[in-house]
Parts: structure tokens; sequence; C-alpha cells
């Protein structure tokens, strides 16, 4: 199988990473319910990734790092935390319904800070225009899923930090294959998934905090176990009930496999595979690529479509011939908006570390052999 | 040897000490704080040498990290203290 759909999660993980979970699973209890070895096991390994984490993300204190079930989960933590109902809230046209879902259940009123794709000093522009007084929060994506721009977030969370509103990025498609600074950026959160591009398992997910925090689930922590309220501080306010040590554990060697691979080094074959195949794809009559003119706009994410058949068609005959890509609107309506494609939505195709050239050469021939099927 | 238990609010910030305990050699070890000591219900502690305590205190206060209470340990009893 050529396996391009990593935006959704990445199949292909580093070996330590299932290793680190079948031993979890025979070796390792709950953190904070007791001291027996298995449990002081889990505790320790619980703490290290929490470490690990904090490390790689720019974060001082591992104690502002949450673990989450996944991207999602984390979003709504943040959103929750911050917005109230019908509150006044600036996002970009590029975010996910995981942002978009629990604003519209909040009935928080929206403003969009709109761009082409890749245009990232007219989106920046239109943050700056936008953000005026009544908004009490901003949300930003760090990379749109579904065309993989690179959005501004060192500027935009610098905007942010200038006129006191706190930021929310959702860093679901950038987490593990770019650099994030967190603490430097000076958000209230960002949020992220275990099982993309830190290679753990699903399952798993990490918010990063610094601001007050509003818990979704109330349960046990293991900690001021008299008291009706759940804890007052991190990372127990928000971690509620039985920790996924199983999915902790191998997320912590997709994490390592990352920091010692370095961002930089994930980005650049991440780029040049999807630089590669928008070279070969642009020269194909009629497909209509979404690319970049400068790489630094643009992550290992493409998408596409055929003038003349259904995205979700090409998507299903990809997958006959043993391709994984995605078709539709990739749960980001908002993003089809800003680019035009809500009306054919597009085909996605997003790569790993573990993607090779060969893959996508031979990716490249299947549309061409598509494209003379329209 | 007189020990003292250092309660932390999470076991987490527990963790954070006994590593920056380790790192500086200062024997500890993470205990589930006594049920007679816990307050508030469950919580870890660090159990520490009288000869380090001073030291493992400043190193924490270096680090932001400050136990919630002090207990010296008695012949199985846990007085606590101010230091």
């Amino acid at each position: 199988m050529i396996y391009l759909d990593n935006a959704a999660t990445t199949l292909q993980k580093p070996p330590a990473v299932g290793r680190a979970m079948l031993y979890a699973l025979g070796h390792m209890a709950t953190p904070g319910r007791g001291l027996s070895p298995p449990a002081l096991e889990a505790a320790d390994t619980v703490f290290s990734c929490r470490e690990d984490a904090a490390q790689l993300l720019g974060v001082a204190n591992p104690e502002q790092v949450v673990f989450t079930c996944n991207a999602t989960h984390a979003l709504n933590l943040a959103i929750h935390s911050i917005v109230k109902p019908e509150d006044v809230v600036l996002i970009s046209g590029y975010e996910h319904n995981a942002v978009t879902r629990p604003l519209s259940a909040l009935r928080a009123k929206l403003k969009v800070a709109v761009s082409a794709v890749f245009e990232p000093e007219t989106i920046l522009y239109q943050f700056e225009t936008l953000l005026t007084s009544e908004v009490s929060c901003v949300i930003c994506t760090h990379v749109s899923n579904v065309f993989g721009y690179i959005l501004p977030i060192e500027k935009i969370a610098a905007l942010c930090q200038a006129r006191g509103v706190p930021l929310i990025v959702d860093a679901s498609q950038s987490a593990g294959c770019l650099p994030i600074h967190f603490d430097d950026w000076g958000a209230a959160f960002a949020a992220m998934p275990g099982h993309k591009s830190l290679l753990g398992p699903q399952g798993t997910g990490l918010l990063l905090c610094n601001h007050s925090t509003l818990p979704l689930l109330y349960g046990g922590t293991g900690s001021d176990s008299k008291q009706q309220s759940m804890p007052d501080f991190l990372p127990d306010r928000l971690e509620a009930g039985t920790h996924n040590v199983t999915g902790i554990a191998g997320l912590q060697q997709g994490i390592k496999y990352v920091a010692k691979r370095g961002t930089d080094d994930i980005l650049a074959h991440e780029q040049m595979l999807i630089a590669r195949m928008t070279h070969r794809l642009e020269r194909i009559l009629g497909v209509r690529t979404f690319s970049a003119t400068h790489q630094f706009c643009q992550s290992g994410v493409l998408s596409f479509y055929l003038y003349s058949m259904d995205c979700e068609q090409a998507a299903e005959q990809l997958g006959l011939w043993d391709v994984a890509v995605r078709a539709g609107l990739h749960c980001a309506p908002l993003a089809h908006n800003s680019a035009g494609t809500m009306g054919q939505g597009t085909i996605r195709a997003s790569v790993s570390p573990f993607n090779t050239v060969r893959e996508i050469d031979r990716f490249c021939d299947y549309i061409e052999e598509l494209a003379r099927m329209q | 040897m007189t020990q003292y238990l250092l309660l932390f609010r999470s076991l987490t910030q527990a963790q954070r000490a006994l590593q920056l305990c380790k790192s500086m050699h200062f024997p500890a070890t993470l205990v589930r704080s006594p049920k007679s000591v816990a307050g508030d219900g469950c919580s870890h502690s660090l159990r520490v040498s009288d000869s380090s305590l001073q030291s493992i205190l400043n190193l924490l206060r270096q680090n932001n990290i400050a136990p919630r209470k002090i207990f010296r340990v008695d012949r199985g009893a846990y007085r606590e203290v101010s230091l």
C-alpha cells in the first residue's frame, strides 16, 4: 500500500512505539493510585513523556503539558476554558470542525480572517484589522489540514500578545513536523494529537496550557480526594480518570523519534516529496493543484482535484490500486470556502517521514492513469 | 537518622521534585502521603533525610516548587513543621 493519508493519522510509526505499548500492557499499572512497581513504572513513564513533550514543544514546566484523547478533546478543553456563550471570537478561514463546532455550540459570534491559500501576508493583515476590542479570544490553526498552508503563527501570536487577547493554536498538523515554541509564542493554549506527526498511537493528544482552565471531565485524579471540586492545579485539573498509559508509552517513543531526527529534517523531507508530487501533477492535463509559490508556506500536504472526476470516486479508484488518500471536505468546510473548493472538494495527499520518492512517483503514475480515465 | 516528609499537591509535582533531587544527588524517595497527614485526601510526598533537607528546600525554591506541608518523622509519628 502507498499510504498518503498521514494528515488523518500516521500509519507507519517508529518500531519503538509498538514495542513500548506492548511492554506497557503487561508491566504498567495506573500512575498516582498506588506505588507498587507497576504503578511506579507507569508514573515514571507518564512523567518522562510529559518532560519529553515539554522539551520538544518549548514548554518550561512539564506540569503545563496535559494528556488528552486527541486534538479535538484538547481544543474543546481550551475553548471551554476561555470562550463564554455568545463571545466574539476571531478565527482564521482555515479552521477545522474541531474548532468551529464547539464555537457553534457556544453560539459564539465569529469574525473570520480570510485569505486565498498560501497568502500569509494577507491573512496576517486580516488578523490585524479584525482583532478589535470586542474579541475575547483568537483561535488559529498553525497549518491547514486541507492545503498544508502554513499560517504565520509567530506573527499572529505576537499580535495577540500585544493586544492582550488569548490565543489558542491548533497545532494538529504542525506538531512533530514544524518547530513549536509554545512559551515564546505566549499563547494561552496549543492543542495537538499524538497520532499524527508526533508518531504516537491513536487515543493520545496534548494540550499545552498557559491560561486558567475549566475541566470538561470530573472525576478521580489521585490528588486532594476529599475535595469535591477538581484540583485547581495542572495537570490534575484536566486529567480526571485513568490515563491511557499504553498510549502515552507509545507516544513517548514517537516524540523521542521526532526529537532525535529533528523537525527541520522531517519538514525538509516532507516538503521535498510534496514538491516532487506537485511538479508531476501540475503537468497532467485535467488536474488542478493547490501549491505554494514559496515552500515555506506549505507543509507535507497537497490538495488537488481532477476536473472531470468526482473526488470521492477518484479516491475510491485509488483505493482499488492500494493507494490511501482522503477526499471531500476533510472536516474543514471553512477552508474550502476560503479556497473556493466547496463545490467539488479536493483529494488530499499527505506524507510522513517514512514516505519515499518511489512511492510519490508511483502515486503520480496512478494520477496520470486517472486523468486518462476522465 | 531523622527524616522529613515533603508533601506535594500532585504526583507530577512530586516527580519534578524527585528528579531535581536526583540531579543533585540528594537522596529522596517518592511515597504516598500517609493518611494521617494527607490532608485533603490522597497525595504524594518525598521522604528526605535531615542532612539534605535545607539543600533540597533551596533547590525546590529555585525551581518554583513549594511543598504544601513539611512533616518531621519522629518514631513513626508525623509532626508538621514550618521551615
